[in-house]
């Protein structure tokens, strides 16, 4: 599979359907990834961003049982921390300021997800240096 | 004055015939004596050159003469020369001069001396005189004089000198001396000798010597010394000897020089004193040197000469003139004075009179001139006498004709005008009187004739003038007040004859005859009868008028079938029997009457007026009674020349009675009509403002513009928040309540209804009310849920249907545009909830197709997991576990992207090509990342999808798609796989009559792989088989088929199916 792809990097994964991150989990686990959470809600998301080392990406699911999670991908934007949105919806959801935030519609191949965040993780390792 | 009386009489004053010019030419008597001259002036010049030569030969002759003379002169000199010379001898040997006895020899010498009248000297040499016998010898004497002279010139032609002229010392007397040289013995033998000397005189001696010349009376003789001193001369010695010879002797001289002997003097000399000429003859002398001359006068030598040529030149002279006077004389009488009285008699002839056939002259060509002139002459008094008869018979035509005739050169000058032509163009002149007859000849055409610039008149002459063709004119003289008629001839002078006539009388009289005719014809058009005119020998139609052929029903040529008045007429008569297409008449009984009986024939056989009431049957079969009476046309005399018949369509008099009746009954019941209609408008009224006020949809009428509102319905208030006194004051404000960003919308509507663009123009957009402005919606209330329902500003947000439409006129104009307004904002808000749920549940189906694959990843994880120990990883069950999790997966998400699609069209369906992009795009993304792989190629027309048929087709789309990257095409990267799909016309042709409605035609769609492995049919049923064959053709619906073939060389799928009609909801498909 794509193990050693994420080798090491620390994903945050926020995610209210459990069985949907343990997906998420598993794929990331076996990318070589670390997985930060996954955390359920917008309180327990921006807490774990507060009180944590920042992540090198996150998966955002964009509907947390009812809830937007709007303001966890503005302070991820504001961390520049780089995510993807993973929807129902499509890229209807999102609002203009992160447009430019990859989106995939569940479901979604777990390869594709592990493929979008390396060339995340790996486009913010070129920035930040 | 007359044309042709004034013939053109050449008149003496004006012939100027070349060079005959009278008084300039020579008279015949100059030519006689010309002719005279011309042969005797040769003649006489012959003559005279004869005479002339004639003379000289008398010169020449004289010139010998003289010659001869001359050498007699010279001869007679010599010989006295040669005596003396003798005698000097003989003295010298004279034995007393030897011997030395002067005074013996003195008197010998004397006895010789006077025996020939000499003297004789003997001189010393020193001069001294010995001896002289001219005085005593003892006596003294005196010194020799000649001396000098022979010293100087004696010329030595022998021993003996000879001297000059000289004056004797003793008697004074012009002497010549000859001398002998002696030797007295008593001189000094070695000096110079003793000169022994005869000193003989010039008159005496020498002169005395040419007595025996003969001379001619008048010439003279002569002999000069040396030096031109004449020593002796005949006659008068005595007075020329001693003086110098005449001034020509210098010549002489000359020519002496030359060496000529002898010579005639070329021209006359002139003597000392002057008074004579004459010329001269000379002969050098041998003994001496002296010169013999004879003179001959002058005038004997040129008097021959003048004498012969005058007698010759002034004889000839004599005669010459003489003939030729004679000649002139004879001429004069014989030739000049004939012609003179021809001359007189072409005069006459000129004058126009005939010549008196004068005296003959008795020349024959003069006499035939005469004769011929007297008849010429009478010939043309003849001609002239006709010619005048004929100019006056011409003059009194065209003096008594009424047409005015003028006569024009080529340059417009008027030459000729009769008097018509004076009186008329002379009325009305500038200054208001009649010109002069006169003054109208040699004027302008234009100036007489006053044509304005550009007239038809003008322009017709000029081009008769031009084209030497006659041409006509006619036309309105403006200047003249008159009509004017013209025709203009070319005439032979290269002018034109104009003749004009005053036609405005004609003019008048035609004109009233039309306006006569207008009347009538104004008259027979306007009255309510027919009218037919016809002549009475042929019977054929003159006139008709309109009301004619209104009652008779066909058109005027070929009214006289119809008998009226043709039954005097033989071809109409035959045309009478023309059958259904004639008329037929019938009387008041139904009996069909004959041409011959019709009313206008009567009159026209007759000559008596007639009436009868007639049946007629028009040719299209149509019957009209008609009324007619006809009378008789006749002329001055009495004679018929035609009749007329007036006829009334009577039958039209009463339909017109009934007409009116059915009309006055027509009205009476429009008018109930009106009132039932008005009644029922009325009920419409108030039927469709019962409509309009109960109908909860705004209702608007108005103008097109929308600056009036004739009509509101309560509704419309309600919605807008405007009361109708609002808007029929301010009717724009509806326009103002509207949101923003629709106006434009909602204004174009309006503008597209006006302009009557389309039966209704369906617009919605939103109308903002004020915050607590207008009726409260009870609906609104009810709901509560106005999260939606607020515009900007807090103001009230209502969504509005608004159908505007033209309302038109009879003519099709727009004169109204009407707007349906309904309140569709509940239906909005359902709409926005619906769309709401629509995407929640979107939301929650995918959550679950997502949480679907991770409860089969966690199921297939705990089977694979190595601790678990049931199936060791990497053994067959392993993969075939992680292949089922791959198909499992991919299964999905198919089902997820067709899922995605239908979402983003609200579930309405979807077009097939979105369907085949969704279906293949995994295998898309390889090919387009450019990485070598076998090629799929979409091919087909746009084709609407129901969600369930995009649904399985998306799935079975899949499954092929799989099964060639496993087994066929897709596995190789040669392989393609080529996707086609049409709609086949017959097919849809077919449905559409079905339906009544845009149906869904059969659709084909064909899964071609090629260029994969070889392909043999599967042993087992799996599950896109069953799926392509069972499933797929369930959902794609009615008449649906699948139909795969493993054609070795390639998989093949055909999938037929009915395409859905665009716009099928998602409704109508029972899946939302």
């Amino acid at each position: 599979m794509s193990a050693g792809l994420l080798g090491g990097r620390r994903i945050l994964v926020v995610e209210d359907e459990a069985l949907v991150a343990m997906l998420v989990e598993d794929a990331l686990v076996d990318a070589g990834g670390e997985v930060l959470g996954p955390v359920a809600t917008v309180a327990d998301a921006v807490a774990l961003l507060e009180n944590e080392a920042a992540p090198d990406a996150a998966v955002l699911d964009l509907n947390l049982a009812g809830e937007t999670s709007v303001p966890v991908a503005d302070v991820l934007a504001a961390r520049g921390v780089p995510f993807v949105v993973a929807t129902g919806y499509g890229a209807a959801g999102l609002p203009p300021e992160h447009k430019d935030a990859p989106v995939l519609a569940k479901p979604y191949d777990p390869a594709e997800l592990t493929a979008t965040l390396a060339r995340l993780c790996a486009g913010r390792q070129t920035a930040t240096r | 004055m007359g044309l042709i009386a004034a013939p053109e009489v050449v008149t003496p004053a004006r012939y100027r015939p070349g060079r005959w010019r009278r008084g300039g030419g020579r008279s015949v008597r100059v030519y006689l004596v010309a002719l005279v001259l011309a042969l005797l002036l040769p003649a006489w010049a012959v003559a005279t050159f004869t005479a002339f030569r004639l003379a000289e030969a008398g010169r020449e002759a004289i010139a010998a003469e003289a010659l001869e003379t001359t050498r007699a002169v010279a001869a007679a000199t010599e010989r006295e020369i040669g005596a003396l010379r003798a005698s000097l001898i003989a003295l010298s040997t004279s034995p007393a001069l030897v011997e030395g006895d002067l005074a013996r020899f003195h008197h010998q010498a004397s006895t010789l001396a006077a025996a020939i009248g000499v003297e004789v000297i003997l001189t010393a040499p020193d001069g001294r005189q010995l001896v002289n016998t001219t005085l005593p010898f003892g006596q003294p004497l005196p010194r020799a004089t000649w001396s000098d002279g022979l010293d100087r010139g004696g010329a030595e032609t022998s021993d003996m000198l000879v001297s000059e002229v000289f004056r004797a010392p003793v008697g004074g007397r012009a002497t010549v001396a000859v001398s002998l040289p002696v030797r007295l013995p008593s001189s000094d033998p070695d000096g110079p000798p003793d000169m022994l000397s005869i000193g003989a005189d010039a008159v005496r001696f020498w002169s005395q010597a040419l007595r025996h010349v003969a001379l001619p009376p008048g010439w003279s003789a002569a002999v000069r010394d040396r030096r031109g001193t004449i020593l002796a001369r005949q006659p008068d010695p005595e007075r020329f000897v001693g003086q110098a010879a005449p001034s020509d002797a210098l010549a002489v001289t000359r020519a002496t020089l030359d060496g000529a002997q002898s010579g005639w003097s070329a021209r006359a000399v002139t003597s000392g004193d002057g008074d004579r000429s004459f010329y001269v003859a000379w002969q050098r002398l041998s003994a001496a040197p002296w010169t013999a001359l004879v003179c001959v006068p002058e005038a004997e030598v040129d008097g021959t000469m003048r004498r012969s040529l005058i007698s010759v030149t002034a004889g000839g002279a004599v005669v010459v003139f003489g003939l030729s006077l004679g000649l002139a004389v004879w001429g004069t009488r014989r030739i000049a004075r004939p012609l003179a009285e021809l001359e007189r008699a072409a005069a006459a002839v000129g004058r126009g009179e005939v010549p008196s056939p004068g005296p003959y002259a008795g020349l024959r060509e003069l006499d035939a001139v005469a004769v011929a002139l007297a008849a010429a002459a009478a010939e043309r008094r003849e001609r002239e006498a006709e010619g005048a008869a004929l100019a006056a018979r011409l003059d009194s035509v065209l003096e008594s004709t009424t047409d005015g005739v003028v006569m024009v050169d080529a340059d417009w000058r008027i030459s000729y005008a009769n008097s018509r032509a004076r009186q008329t163009l002379g009325r009305s002149g500038p200054g208001g009187g009649a010109p002069e007859a006169t003054g109208l000849l040699g004027a302008s055409l234009w100036d007489a004739f006053r044509t304005d610039p550009g007239s038809p008149f003008e322009a017709a002459f000029r081009r008769a003038m031009r084209d030497r063709l006659p041409q006509g004119v006619s036309g309105y003289h403006a200047r003249l007040g008159l009509w004017v008629s013209a025709d203009a001839f070319p005439g032979g002078n290269g002018g034109l004859t104009l003749f004009f006539r005053d036609v405005s009388a004609a003019k008048v009289a035609e004109a009233a005859l039309r306006e006569s005719e207008a009347r009538l014809k104004a008259v027979l058009e306007h009255v309510p009868v027919g009218v037919l005119l016809a002549e009475a020998s042929s019977g054929r139609l003159l006139l008709s008028n309109r009301r004619a052929a209104e009652i008779l029903g066909e058109r005027p040529g070929r009214w006289p079938l119809i008998g009226l008045g043709a039954a005097a007429s033989p071809e109409a008569a035959c045309g009478h029997e023309g059958g259904p297409e004639g008329w037929q008449a019938y009387d008041a009984q139904g009996r069909r009457l004959a041409a011959n009986e019709l009313p206008l024939a009567r009159t026209l056989a007759t000559g008596a007026h007639a009436q009868d009431e007639i049946r007629l049957l028009r040719p299209d079969g149509s019957m009209v009674w008609i009324r007619a009476w006809s009378a008789p046309i006749r002329d001055a005399t009495g004679r018929l020349t035609g009749a007329v018949v007036a006829f009334a369509d009577i039958g039209a008099e009463h339909e017109t009675a009934e007409a009116l009746q059915r009309q006055v009954a027509a009205e009476a019941a429009a008018r109930q009509a009106a009132i039932a209609a008005a009644e029922a408008l009325a009920a419409s009224e108030e039927c469709f403002r019962r409509f309009a006020e109960a109908s909860p949809d705004g209702l608007w009428i108005g103008d097109p513009e929308g600056r009036r509102v004739e009509y509101l319905s309560p509704a419309f208030e309600r919605i807008w928040g405007l009361t109708r006194a609002t808007l029929a004051a301010e009717p724009d404000r509806w326009l103002e309540r509207v949101h923003p960003e629709d106006r434009e919308r909602a204004a174009a509507a309006q503008r597209r209804a006006a302009a009557g663009e389309a039966p209704a123009t369906d617009v919605e957009y939103r109308v903002l009310l004020p915050e607590g402005d207008g009726e409260a919606d009870p609906e609104d209330g009810a709901r509560g849920d106005e999260a939606t329902d607020h515009g900007p500003g807090g103001a009230r947000l209502r969504w509005v249907r608004d159908i505007v439409f033209p309302i038109r006129d009879a003519a099709g104009r727009v004169v109204r545009v009407g707007r349906l307004v309904r309140d569709v904002t509940p239906r909005k808000r359902w709409e926005e909830r619906q769309a709401m749920l629509m995407g929640e549940l979107n939301h929650r189906v995918k959550n679950t197709l997502a949480t679907v694959q991770s409860l089969a990843r966690q199921t297939a994880r705990g089977r694979t997991t190595p601790s678990d120990g049931t199936v060791p990883p990497g053994s067959g069950g392993g993969q075939e576990l992680e292949r089922f999790l791959a198909d499992f997966q991919a299964r999905l998400l198919a089902l997820s992207r067709a899922h995605d699609l239908l979402t983003a069209r609200t579930w309405r369906g979807a077009t097939l090509g979105e369907v085949v992009t969704a279906a293949l795009a995994p295998w898309r993304t390889a090919e387009a990342a450019g990485a070598p792989s076998a090629r799929i190629i979409e091919e087909g027309p746009a084709l609407w999808l129901a969600p369930r048929q995009a649904l399985g087709l998306a799935l079975g789309l899949h499954e092929l798609a799989t099964n060639a990257a496993k087994h066929g095409a897709l596995s190789r990267r040669t392989g393609t796989v080529t996707l086609r799909w049409e709609v086949e016309a017959a097919a849809a042709d077919a449905d559409r009559i079905d339906g009544g409605q845009p149906a869904a035609g059969l659709a084909c769609l064909t899964w071609r792989e090629r260029g994969g492995p070889e392909v043999r049919p599967p042993t087992r049923t799996g599950f896109g088989k069953r799926l392509l064959e069972r499933g797929l053709a369930v959902e794609l619906g009615r008449d649906a088929s699948v139909t795969l073939h493993y054609d070795p060389a390639g998989f093949e799928a055909i999938i037929r199916f009915r395409a859905a009609p665009p716009g099928v909801t998602a409704a109508s498909e029972g899946i939302a």
